[in-house]
């Protein structure tokens, strides 16, 4: 019995650590400036704070307007994730209607296809609409890809809120849509929020489609997976730095959430 | 005025007939008790009135107004849900007022009548507060309040108390009908607690499978039942009920036998439609357990003499308080008396009771229907 405890302690210390120390160092390094970078051996903690790599960092030409590109990116696929996918998930949660098993399978057919496969088709159908190379074609793609997850975590959501409620307020003379905001809305905001942002985080993680769908528009990733190999090491790091954290930091505020939508009890 | 004339009204859910036929007209300011076992369409009833399920077939009627094609906001009714259905994400004050607010009435109206009516419902002290730091019964006061503050043209209920703990849903009874009389609303209300409905109601509709088995006042319903159904679903314990073997005619007096020792005597107006039914399909006769009086141990056998009396032997005494309940057995026929408490009484005890040949009821075997002269 002890022993197999000292097994899952081990294996779980190991895991956690293999994913926590490059973070670590991720962090103490962009911050120690060049030298520490290259320093042998690495340091642990942060001797003085230097910010010149991130200054370095912005210097580089493109990396604003890569930066700005993957705001933008991602803010409209949160637009579009939740403007599309709260309707379709209400429908699903609230109405039968015909062929409505077939459409919640569907909805994960998007996410069959490896990005792979689709990009050239894709590419090919961007260049015939004159989007190709717009920040358009990252946004359409990054919208299919969040879309299952926002329609199907949502009707579970709108699922969850009894259907009383919202009789309730047609009974005292709100209409079906004015129900939807003034009740149904209100109640899940928290979860629609953290939808909203893992629709975000989505979209600023996914390289591939927004690296073979832009030249010169790239997103931050994509720009930095063109860069990051032709690059010296410390350019590396803060790129990895900004392309880790704020994943991180929005993964962090809404785990709660995001644990309660899958169905992890979060004690 | 708010009737509510509800006519020839079906609901099917694909194959399953939820509702047949349904007939029902309650007066204005009338407490109507839609009563029935789980599953008799009391409920889909209630819904299909309030909108929230569409008739199949037939017709609604609010006043003057037909409303079976209206959507539920303008049918000027408010319904409390079994689950209250409070609104969690808003205070009292919020949920009470939230009916004027989307009717777009007056600021200073709704602040007022808000006021009013939390005060009716002893909820004043919480107005400020989310509903769950709220207790059960607290809750059932603020989905009252928010359905009583519209001034509903009718309110509906769906068993509204059966939630709250037995204390509680005593007091909040005969609260709710004391606030019900003032306000002078028409109610519908559901439930499948058939003292709720006879304390509360004005008229009761009993229903079982989608019908309406009796539609009447509460002691109407439970004094002369009219059907075998009714007859059994209320009371508690329910009527007794006995398959009659044979009728047999002595001294110019018709008994309905039911075995050696338990025989009911006719009414002489009810002597040929008893025949007649039990020729065709055989006859029940029906009495309460607290209609059956003790009339002192047996000394000797049943004899047809003794014409308004039966005999049979004491299975359990229980003592219920002011009551005792005896259940009686008499050659593998079991039924229920309803003694006062102090009854000298042991078990295996040989005794007599005596009954009213008039409080008798009679029923069709097959067809359930009371047998009337």
């Amino acid at each position: 019995m002890r022993k197999k405890a000292i097994l899952y302690y081990g294996l779980g210390i190991f895991f956690c650590l293999s994913v926590l120390l490059p973070i670590y160092f991720l962090i103490v390094l962009s911050v120690s400036g060049r030298d520490a970078v290259y320093a042998w051996p690495k340091i642990f903690y942060v001797a003085n704070l230097d910010w010149s790599m991130f200054r370095f960092f912005f210097e580089v030409e493109g990396v604003t307007r890569a930066m700005f590109n993957s705001v933008l990116v991602a803010s409209l696929t949160v637009v579009f994730a939740i403007g599309l996918g709260t309707p379709a998930a209400y429908a699903l949660a609230r109405y039968n209607f015909f062929g409505k098993n077939f459409y919640r399978i569907a909805i994960l057919f998007t996410r069959a296809f490896p990005v792979a496969i689709l990009a050239l088709p894709l590419t090919v159908r961007f260049i015939n609409l004159g989007i190709y190379d717009t920040i358009w074609a990252v946004v359409i793609v990054h919208t299919a890809l969040a879309l299952p997850f926002s329609i199907l975590i949502q009707s579970n959501l709108f699922q969850s809120v009894p259907k009383e409620l919202e009789e309730a307020a047609w009974l005292l003379g709100c209409t079906k849509l004015q129900a939807f905001f003034k009740i149904m809305l209100p109640i899940c905001m928290p979860s629609v929020a953290a939808t909203a942002i893992f629709a975000f985080i989505i979209s600023w993680n996914e390289v591939f489609a927004a690296a073979v769908l832009t030249v010169k528009n790239r997103t931050l990733t994509a720009f930095l997976i063109s860069q990051i190999s032709e690059s010296p090491l410390f350019f590396q790091i803060t790129g990895s730095f900004f392309l880790v954290i704020p994943t991180l930091f929005f993964i962090f505020i809404v785990r709660k959430y995001l644990f309660s939508l899958w169905g992890i009890t979060n004690k | 005025m708010a009737t509510i004339h509800i006519e020839d009204v079906s609901k099917n859910f694909g194959t399953f007939h939820a509702l047949k036929n349904i007939f029902l007209s309650a007066e204005d300011k009338e407490f109507t008790a839609l009563l029935g076992p789980s599953g008799s369409g009391k409920t889909t009833l209630l819904r299909t009135v309030a909108g929230l399920e569409q008739a199949s077939s037939g017709r609604i009627s609010i006043g003057a107004m037909r409303v079976d094609n209206l959507a539920p906001k303008d049918r000027h009714l408010a319904m409390v849900f079994q689950n209250y259905a409070v609104f969690p994400h808003m205070t009292v004050a919020d949920n009470i007022s939230f009916g004027l607010k989307t009717k777009g009435a007056l600021k200073e109206y709704i602040a007022e009548h808000t006021q009013r009516t939390a005060a009716l419902l002893h909820i004043e002290d919480v107005l400020h507060k989310y509903p769950n730091k709220l207790s059960g019964g607290q809750r059932q006061r603020v989905s009252v309040a928010r359905a009583l503050a519209v001034q509903p043209q009718v309110l509906l209920m769906d068993e509204p108390l059966s939630n709250l703990d037995a204390l509680l849903r005593l007091e909040m009874r005969s609260e709710l009908k004391a606030l019900l009389k003032k306000s002078e609303t028409t109610t519908l209300y559901v439930t499948h607690d058939q003292i709720e409905a006879m304390s509360m109601a004005d008229k009761i509709a009993v229903m079982n499978n989608g019908e309406i088995m009796q539609y009447g006042p509460p002691e109407e319903i439970y004094f002369k039942p009219k059907h075998e159904f009714v007859a059994r679903f209320i009371g508690s314990p329910p009527m007794n009920l006995f398959t009659v073997q044979t009728l047999k005619t002595v001294n110019k007096k018709t008994f309905a036998v039911i075995n050696n020792d338990i025989a009911f005597v006719i009414e002489a107006s009810l002597k040929t439609k008893i025949q007649e039914n039990f020729d065709a399909c055989g006859v029940l006769v029906g009495i309460r357990p607290e209609q059956l009086s003790f009339k002192g141990s047996a000394s000797h056998a049943k004899t047809f003499a003794d014409a308004s009396t039966i005999q049979s032997e004491v299975l359990t005494i229980e003592q219920l308080g002011s009551n005792t309940l005896l259940v009686l057995k008499s050659n593998e026929i079991l039924f229920r008396v309803m003694e006062k408490y102090g009854i000298k009484i042991d078990l295996n005890d040989r005794v007599t009771f005596g009954y009213q040949p008039n409080q008798l009821s009679w029923f069709g075997k097959d067809s359930g229907m009371h047998i009337e002269a």
